[in-house]
């Protein structure tokens, strides 16, 4: 009858003789090791067990002889497929026959579940940051990496809480959510700020979870921690530097913008929605035809061309707009633009924008304030000459008046009249020629038309003009440039021949009557400047008349052959192609140099 | 006897269209285009009243009848709009001259 629990009972019953040889096991020994009865029978039990195993199994089987209980001793077994089983034994030795009686139980599981534990564990304890504390957070247990980052040793927090490392820069809040989770059974994951004993800061990935005891209540808590300071250092150095950035745009007043041109979106920068004085919203981007209305119409269709043409060549551009903001201000700003390519094609144009409302506006009125004054400087000009100019023009006036007083108190007599109406012609067209050089000062800057030509185009034909003349006067002309027609300048035409031409004709009048009649032109190029030199086979200007030769109506010439207003109208337009005129003093003849910047150096707004 | 009138003037025309008005029987008129002819010839024959022109090559009108006897009567010509004048000259005329007025200066004298 009691064989019957034999055969059926899920526990291993084994019967062995006294030097270990098996000689009765039931069914769940041999279901345990996938063995049949004959490869177990007659063999010694040792025979099956993990070669770690076989002395203590011997010292047990030993003292069980002896009369020993045998308890809970676990010793591994090979199954007949190879792995091995985890047996936890109970046997006794009967004396009155000999043999022993085992009763053992796969604990196979249980142990594999341990190991797996105690491994895991291991490996926790040897790569974490690790500590192990009581139901009341007292460390228990803290592992070489925790000793290391928090540079405590082990007897200096043992015992303590986690409040050593406190960095106390989370709130108090922080803490008491921490605990609620934990005690509330679940685990905890977050970032924690720590301090460690040296007072540096470090930050830890945490996992802190609650360890419970066999009546399911709270033991403790295992933290796991991951140092993620220099993650974390990265992050707040990269948000620092973005707060910087972002302050110093503010303060700059410059925006970022980047258009991505398949779908037309637009990513502004704050400092962009402040300029244009658009709401921002989240999670939505202004549209590119929303951005370019923000521009008054006519800087609208500036940036509509230059768009275009960044989109469609890649042509960068910088502009100063109006911009149109939406709450409907007007404000100056610069914004550039350039194009971004991915694999060879133009994806997306990205660029700053900038206000330069005050400055804009202070150049504008700095503008205004320019031309005024020189309109004030001109009528200044002319309420100094308008003394000299009555001087001029009352002499061949006079002439005029006297002619008629005469005309009518003595008739026509023979050949009077005719005398008289040349005199009168000639005093008028003194007269007139006074006239004509003052309509220089007259003229407004926005008539004069600027632009790229060749200077010594501009000096041949200066030459060719006045060619009669030196004929006339026999005077040799010497005419060498080293341009050969290339050196442009930027300027006036008309006005630069006025200025060439009075020069020579200023040159004929000084040599003229001289026996040694010549005159030199020679122009070269200088770096970034061309050198006109005009010299005549006159002595040189005395000294005492030098510094008022540029005057207006300082003439040396005699009534009726200059007007003295030459060379200081020279002198002005000169000025306002940025070139100069000077006396070469260190000439033995007279000489005069003018220096032009090449090219369209000059910058002079086109209106 | 004629009366002398010396007139000092660089400009030709003027000097030859003032002998022209103010000559007659009763004045006879001297002109000059230059100071020096214009003070030699006052050394050989003191005028009754002298006309200068106040813009001269060399010194100006002003110099020049600095260098004359204070007793001869000088008057100034000028085309200069803002001359305040001088103790040297009796009167000063602008020009363009006007010939009634002068005309009327120089009957004084005859």
């Amino acid at each position: 009858m009691l064989n019957k629990f034999f055969e059926i009972s899920n526990d291993l019953f084994c019967i062995a003789d006294k030097q270990g040889i098996c000689k009765k096991v039931n069914p769940a020994f041999l279901r345990t090791l996938g063995s049949e009865e004959r490869e177990l029978l007659s063999f010694p039990l040792l025979n099956f067990v993990h070669p770690d195993d076989i002395e203590p199994t011997r010292i047990q089987m030993n003292r069980a002889v002896q009369g020993e209980e045998v308890l809970n001793f676990e010793n591994r077994y090979r199954h007949k497929d190879g792995h091995y089983i985890y047996l936890q034994w109970k046997s006794v030795f009967s004396e009155e026959d000999g043999f022993s009686y085992g009763i053992a139980r796969d604990v196979s599981e249980q142990r594999l579940k341990e190991n797996m534990l105690s491994h895991l564990y291991t490996i926790l304890e040897k790569n974490t940051i690790f500590t192990l504390t009581d139901r009341k957070g007292v460390i228990r247990k803290g592992s070489r990496l925790f000793t290391e980052i928090s540079g405590y040793e082990e007897n200096e927090y043992i015992g303590k809480t986690h409040k050593l490392i406190n960095s106390g820069e989370h709130t108090d809040n922080f803490f008491k959510e921490l605990w609620a989770v934990i005690t509330s059974g679940e685990t905890w994951v977050g970032t924690i700020k720590n301090k460690k004993k040296n007072g540096e800061f470090y930050y830890v990935h945490s996992i802190i979870t609650p360890t419970f005891s066999a009546d399911g209540a709270i033991e403790g808590y295992i933290s796991i921690r991951f140092d993620v300071t220099q993650v974390h250092m990265l992050k707040e150095s990269n948000e620092k530097t973005l707060k910087v950035l972002n302050e110093t745009n503010r303060i700059a007043k410059v925006g970022g913008w980047e258009l991505e041109i398949e779908s037309g979106e637009l990513t502004w920068t704050d400092e962009t929605f402040r300029i244009l004085e658009v709401d921002k919203k989240e999670g939505q981007k202004p549209h590119l035809e929303e951005g370019v209305s923000l521009f008054t119409p006519e800087s609208k269709e500036i940036i509509e061309d230059a768009l275009q043409k960044a989109i469609e060549q890649g042509e960068g551009y910088s502009l100063e707009l109006k911009a149109l903001t939406a709450k409907g201000n007007i404000r100056w700003v610069y914004t550039n633009g350039r194009a971004n390519y991915l694999n060879g094609r133009i994806v997306s144009l990205s660029g700053t924008i900038q206000d330069i409302d005050k400055r804009k506006k202070a150049e504008l009125e700095l503008e205004r304030e320019k031309l005024l004054n020189i309109h004030k400087s001109k009528l200044a000009a002319l309420g100094e000459m308008s003394a000299g100019i009555a001087h001029e023009v009352n002499n061949p006036l006079s002439i005029v008046t006297g002619s008629i007083a005469v005309l009518k108190e003595k008739g026509e007599g023979p050949g009077n009249l005719s005398k008289k109406l040349d005199m009168m012609e000639k005093a008028s067209y003194r007269i007139v020629k006074i006239i004509s050089s003052l309509k220089k000062f007259s003229r407004s800057s926005d008539r004069i038309s600027f632009k790229s030509i060749s200077l010594d185009t501009v000096l041949q034909e200066c030459v060719a003009l006045l060619a009669p003349r030196f004929d006339r006067h026999l005077i040799f002309i010497e005419c060498e440039t080293l341009l050969n027609g290339e050196g442009e300048i930027f300027c006036d035409e008309v006005e630069i021949e006025q200025v060439i031409i009075n020069l020579l004709n200023n040159a004929i009048d000084a040599v003229r009557d001289q026996n040694e009649k010549w005159i030199s032109i020679k122009l070269k190029e200088e770096s970034d400047q061309l050198i006109l030199r005009i010299t005549d086979s006159g002595k040189g200007i005395p000294e005492n008349i030098k510094d008022k030769i540029f005057n207006p109506f300082f003439t040396t010439k005699k009534v009726g052959e200059g007007t003295g207003l030459g060379l200081s109208i020279l002198k002005g337009i000169l000025d306002s192609h940025k070139a100069e005129v000077a006396l070469d003093e260190k000439s033995a003849n007279t000489c005069f140099q003018i220096t032009f910047p090449k090219g369209s150096v000059v910058t002079k707004e086109v209106k | 006897m004629k009366k002398l009138l010396y007139y000092l003037d660089d400009e030709k025309m003027l000097c030859d269209l003032f002998k022209e008005i103010f000559e007659s029987e009763k004045m006879e008129v001297s002109t000059f285009t230059k100071s020096d002819e214009f003070l030699e010839a006052i050394k050989l024959r003191t005028p009754d009243l002298c006309f200068i022109d106040f813009r001269l090559p060399g010194e100006n009108g002003e110099v020049v009848a600095s260098r004359l006897e204070t007793s001869i009567p000088k008057y100034l010509v000028t085309g200069d709009i803002d001359y305040t004048g001088s103790d040297y000259f009796i009167k000063v005329f602008n020009k363009p001259i006007q010939i009634p007025i002068i005309k009327e200066e120089i009957n004084k004298y005859l």
